[in-house]
């Protein structure tokens, strides 16, 4: 073994973890800047969502749960927007719920902003019932009534005088739930909403979580799947706007590249050690 | 009774909710919806008892100049902070509360959990190697996965998403379910053992 590869080895086997944190900042940062513009494949799982969405008929109701905190917004929320994007324009009744004690504003925000540009009202086209406490217990409670869970929404409104929240009492009354969730919340909702009231539940996940949610997909208790950035990228295809996720699409290319690349060396050098 | 009244109150509670999802008798509805109501109503008062907790904890860290303990300091100035302005002036849009929220927690919390991306490239360089087939098997999926699910794997190679979408279809969701029936089994013997009051490890009490 000459000396340049023995250099080599010594210099990948050293390598500084500032000079990984570099190599994968760059690699995040520059597609960004630069987009290349790969192209997306988009999935079944993905289209099947968009397509339950795009059959129902207008002022059906949509329960779309916001089971997410800050760390997983930046993973999440595209998805989120897109599919909102969806709701608001076909015009169907959308109640946002939580799981999580700090979603409620972020809930509140997005609903807001997307639901403004389509000229939608809150409270007549949506309503956000904010977070109640008990997880698995308010999935629970729901399925008795939606006004004994939420008496009021997140503004303190008194949930039954919600012209949006007319004729709709229990899960039954829901056309469809699509929970975006980082956690184990979708689990829940298939459990309950799904198998024993029979709504048809979808889903958004972190990418992380893909695998554990094909299970339900194939066995259709789950009714459509978007995961992770990839998932948001393909939604915002199929409403034809393009956004952040569509944008980041090329910077996860890039920053997996770039894992690969480091963990090839990584055993290229380990290799040749050995060898020698 | 201090024993045995929880263990009551837990089997009744159980056999209950459960006998509502099998027996269509109104009083059984009406009971398990009161049983659901009161445990929303016992999940919101635990959160208080959640934020008295902490403060009483750290308020005597403090107290005693444990190490850290400007650090607690911090903690408890957040927690009375927040907790005082979300009491005293709501949570809505537009109030401090919310500002706080939304342009300091949120940034804050998506920044370090980005942050993990970094930290993951790190450890898979030094910790993902060939050292046997198994870990071999693992590296070569792990790859074909990465690549598939993003624009770039179709890019090198159309069959790639394919190849990605099969692997995690068939080898990972058989794994996948083999774990959720695993779980569920679990779950289930748990939920039998507390409803005819055998397990009573949630009461720090023996079996």
């Amino acid at each position: 073994m000459n000396e340049r590869v023995r250099r080599w080895i010594e210099a990948v086997s050293l390598l500084d973890r500032r000079f990984i944190f570099v190599a994968i900042a760059v690699a995040v940062v520059a597609p960004l800047l630069v987009p290349i513009g790969l192209p997306l494949r988009t999935s079944r799982e993905a289209q099947a969502l968009y397509d339950r969405v795009e059959s129902l008929p207008e002022r059906a109701v949509v329960v779309l749960g916001f089971d997410y905190d800050p760390s997983s917004m930046p993973e999440l929320a595209p998805m989120t927007r897109a599919i909102l994007d969806h709701l608001f324009r076909k015009n169907l009744r959308v109640i946002a719920l939580t799981n999580y004690a700090q979603t409620g504003p972020i809930a509140e925000r997005q609903l807001v902003e997307i639901a403004a540009r389509f000229g939608r009202r809150p409270g007549v086209d949506f309503v956000n019932l904010g977070y109640k406490a008990g997880n698995e217990t308010v999935i629970l409670a729901v399925a008795n009534d939606f006004r004994s869970a939420y008496p009021v929404d997140h503004r303190g409104i008194p949930t039954d005088s919600l012209p949006v929240m007319a004729g709709v009492h229990t899960w039954k009354d829901a056309s469809l739930l699509i929970d975006i969730a980082h956690g184990a919340t979708t689990d829940q909702y298939v459990r309950i909403a799904g198998a024993r009231f029979g709504l048809p539940v979808g889903a958004g996940c972190t990418a992380v979580s893909i695998p554990r949610y094909y299970s339900y997909l194939q066995s259709g208790q789950l009714v459509g799947l978007l995961g992770g950035l990839q998932g948001a990228a393909e939604y915002e295809r199929f409403i034809r706007k393009p956004g952040f996720a569509s944008a980041g699409m090329d910077a996860q290319s890039m920053a997996h590249l770039a894992i690969l690349i480091l963990v090839a060396a990584g055993n290229a050098a380990f290799f040749l050690s050995r060898r020698r | 009774m201090k024993k045995e009244l929880p263990i009551i109150l837990c089997v009744v509670s159980g056999w209950i909710v459960l006998l509502d999802f099998f027996i269509p008798k109104p009083v059984i509805g009406t009971l398990s919806r009161a049983i659901v109501d009161w445990t929303l109503i016992l999940s919101a008062a635990s959160f208080v008892m959640g934020g008295m907790s902490v403060f009483a904890v750290n308020l005597a860290r403090v107290r005693r100049r444990d190490s850290g303990a400007r650090y607690r300091v911090v903690v408890l100035v957040c927690l009375a902070g927040m907790a005082g302005l979300g009491i005293l002036g709501g949570i809505g849009e537009g109030t401090a509360y919310n500002w706080i929220f939304q342009n300091v927690q949120v940034p804050m919390e998506s920044t370090m959990f980005s942050l993990l991306a970094f930290f993951i490239a790190s450890a898979a360089f030094r910790a993902f190697r060939m050292r046997n087939a198994q870990a071999t098997v693992l590296l070569l999926t792990a790859a074909v996965v990465m690549l598939g699910n993003v624009p770039l794997g179709g890019a090198i190679w159309s069959g790639l998403p394919s190849l990605s979408s099969w692997l995690l279809g068939h080898p990972s969701l058989a794994a996948q379910r083999g774990l959720i029936v695993g779980a569920a089994v679990g779950a289930t013997a748990t939920a039998l053992r507390l409803i005819v009051g055998v397990e009573r490890g949630y009461l720090g009490l023996r079996q």
